[in-house]
């Protein structure tokens, strides 16, 4: 584990999740060292959704508890997740395609490109600019024109901006769902670039995906989500990219074969 | 061209050939760079033609006319503007035209019944507007109705109000007042001799719009809760708050104009403001605002009313009935919609 701390970013211990009747999450752990990318991987209602959401702060989990650099945290709102560092960016990205690159990368956190006096308070564009350009080629993109309108970017293009604007705003944890799902393999690439550059900054980053082969290339370590529960952890290099695939879909008794999950 | 779609965006612009050099390059730009470029240049060639065809004894440009049309792009672009800013928004408020007759009826109607002062009811009515505009809002943001039936009601309801109260009557104001100078004064001598003090307000307005839009959080809130409203919620974005503060501002603006109005002609008819709740939706849209939201511009509507305010003068002028009116505005809506699409070539295509 890369850690630069003295302790790892996240630990979740047991984290189980009901609705009604319906068992979301069983039992979940994971750790997340620092400046770490983990590969979170998991069939379609292997519970990727609900994890983030407790993550996130939407809503808190039944059982099990989240360490937070150490510490025993409960996020009760996705501001009070946002303010210990974490940013998310969504399957659908939460961006404004109509509107400029510019104006997309401060949307709601539009005091950081103001200036002015008390409730006078103004867009200063040249600063606006400047900051955009920087926040997206601090993870390897390069823009013409700030004020250009996203919907003129490629799929790829997009997804890099929605992870340049989370990262500009320092978080220590990064939760990207799915970011290349929808994209062609040369656009999954530039996304990875974006990865890599994040993790450069020292963010740690969570990497959902039901696909291994996308997050293989850039993650450090994987856990793998089956049925509610993590049912492996492990460095990368330990299994190839066939096997890990293999694990996902075959699940919890694959697992047991490899040596996962006997001392419980 | 046989660029690869995923090749960065600068290697894309660089290999692009250079077709028609610089000067074209720059042109286009801004040409398609902003909403209300179509309307800008339509507003030209269409000033041209009134001018050239109009008859010389009684001439498009004489300052009577150009003063008169003025004041109908002053009255028409107040109102055009603010529901220009709901558009982009993602709203519209077709309760414009009542509120602005009914709100600018009760200043006459006030005075007359109850013997309030010209200032006492000019101040009753603002607070009736921002109510009304409020109602819209609280009901649009609660019900998530569409707004355009929810306002569709208010624009009845409203005029039923009026016509209820007044009787179908015009209410006359006779006395001279301080008010009106500020809103409607005629400039009685000097360079600007006959024109209307309203063109200040509206240029005002549309200052103040404007920058609200193009330079201030507020303005970023606008683009995004119209143009992709989830989006704007997951940053935070506060979208009622946003649609309520603009429904009351539509309501604010048409009062404003109808307050030019009760200056300018002394009396408010039951019927004051009707249809302008779609010459207002059409001038926003002649200049280049999105029917679905996201996209617009204050300065292109102001444009529109221009434009609008033109054709009815310059048919008048050029001694065509003025049934003509709506068929000339329904052409040029239709026009300058095709206008934009061609402009907005380089436009994102949603």
């Amino acid at each position: 584990m890369s850690t630069n701390g003295d302790r790892p970013l996240v630990e979740a211990k047991g984290i189980a999740k009901n609705f009604g009747r319906i068992e979301a999450l069983r039992k979940v752990d994971f750790t997340l060292g620092r400046a770490e990318v983990l590969g979170l991987l998991g069939d379609n209602g292997a519970g990727k959704s609900t994890l983030i959401k407790i993550l996130t702060g939407l809503f808190p989990p039944d059982k099990g508890e989240i360490q937070w650099e150490g510490e025993t945290v409960h996020f009760h709102s996705p501001r009070d997740a946002y303010e210990k560092g974490v940013a998310t960016v969504y399957q659908d990205l939460a961006i404004v395609d109509l509107m400029a690159i510019y104006r997309n990368v401060f949307l709601g956190r539009e005091e950081a490109i103001t200036k002015g006096l008390g409730p006078f308070r103004w867009i200063d564009r040249k600063k606006a600019h400047e900051q955009a350009r920087k926040a997206i080629s601090d993870i390897g993109i390069d823009i013409r024109d700030p004020e250009e309108a996203l919907a003129r970017m490629s799929g790829g293009e997009r997804q890099s901006i929605a992870i340049a604007r989370a990262a500009y705003f320092n978080p220590k944890l990064l939760i990207l769902d799915e970011p290349t799902s929808a994209l062609s393999l040369r656009q999954t690439e530039r996304v990875l670039k974006s990865v890599d550059e994040a993790r450069n900054k020292g963010i740690s980053i969570i990497f959902i995906t039901h696909n291994v082969y996308h997050v293989y290339p850039i993650a450090d370590r994987f856990v793998i989500l089956s049925h509610g529960e993590s049912i492996a952890e492990f460095p990368k290099g330990k299994h190839s990219r066939d096997e890990v695939a293999e694990l996902i879909v075959t699940g919890k008794e694959h697992a047991r074969k490899l040596g996962y999950g006997t001392e419980s | 061209m046989a660029l690869d779609e995923q090749a960065p965006l600068a290697e894309r612009e660089a290999a692009r050939p250079a077709r028609g050099g610089r000067w074209w390059t720059a042109t286009r730009g801004l040409l398609t760079g902003r909403p209300e470029t179509g309307a800008l240049f339509g507003a030209a060639v269409m000033f041209v033609i009134f001018a050239f065809i109009a008859p010389s004894s009684d001439t498009f440009t004489s300052r009577i006319a150009l003063s008169g049309l003025l004041s109908i792009t002053a009255e028409l672009g107040i109102v055009a503007m603010a529901v220009t800013l709901l558009m982009i928004a993602g709203h519209f408020d077709l309760s414009v035209g009542s509120v602005l007759g009914f709100s600018s009826f009760i200043v006459p109607y006030l005075m007359l019944e109850y013997g309030y002062s010209i200032w006492v009811a000019a101040l009753i009515a603002v607070g009736v507007a921002i109510s009304i505009g409020l109602i819209n809002g609280m009901l649009v943001v609660t019900t998530r109705i569409p707004s355009f039936i929810v306002t569709l009601g208010t624009l009845l309801i409203w005029r039923g109000v009026l016509l209820g109260i007044s009787g179908g009557e015009p209410a006359h104001v006779e006395q001279e007042s301080i008010l009106f100078k500020i809103f409607s004064y005629r400039i009685e001598s000097g360079p600007f001799r006959g024109y209307q003090v309203s063109v200040l307000w509206f240029i005002g307005v549309m200052v103040v719009l404007t920058f609200v839009l193009l330079r201030t959080r507020f303005g970023n809130w606008i683009f995004a809760s119209g143009g992709n409203e989830r989006s704007a919620r997951s940053m935070g974005v506060p979208a009622d708050r946003v649609w309520l503060v603009l429904f009351v501002l539509t309501a604010i603006a048409a009062f404003l104009s109808g307050l030019i109005q009760v200056g300018r002609f002394n009396v408010v008819e039951a019927t004051r403001g009707q249809g302008y709740e779609l010459q207002a939706i059409a001038a926003a849209v002649i200049g280049g605002a999105r029917l679905n939201g996201g996209y617009g511009s204050v300065v292109g509507a102001g444009l529109g009313a221009l434009m609008i305010a033109m054709i009815q003068q310059g048919l008048v002028l050029s001694g065509i009935a003025s049934y003509w009116l709506q068929v000339a505005v329904g052409a040029l809506i239709i026009g300058a919609v095709i206008v934009n699409q061609v402009l907005g070539r380089s436009r994102p295509q949603i």
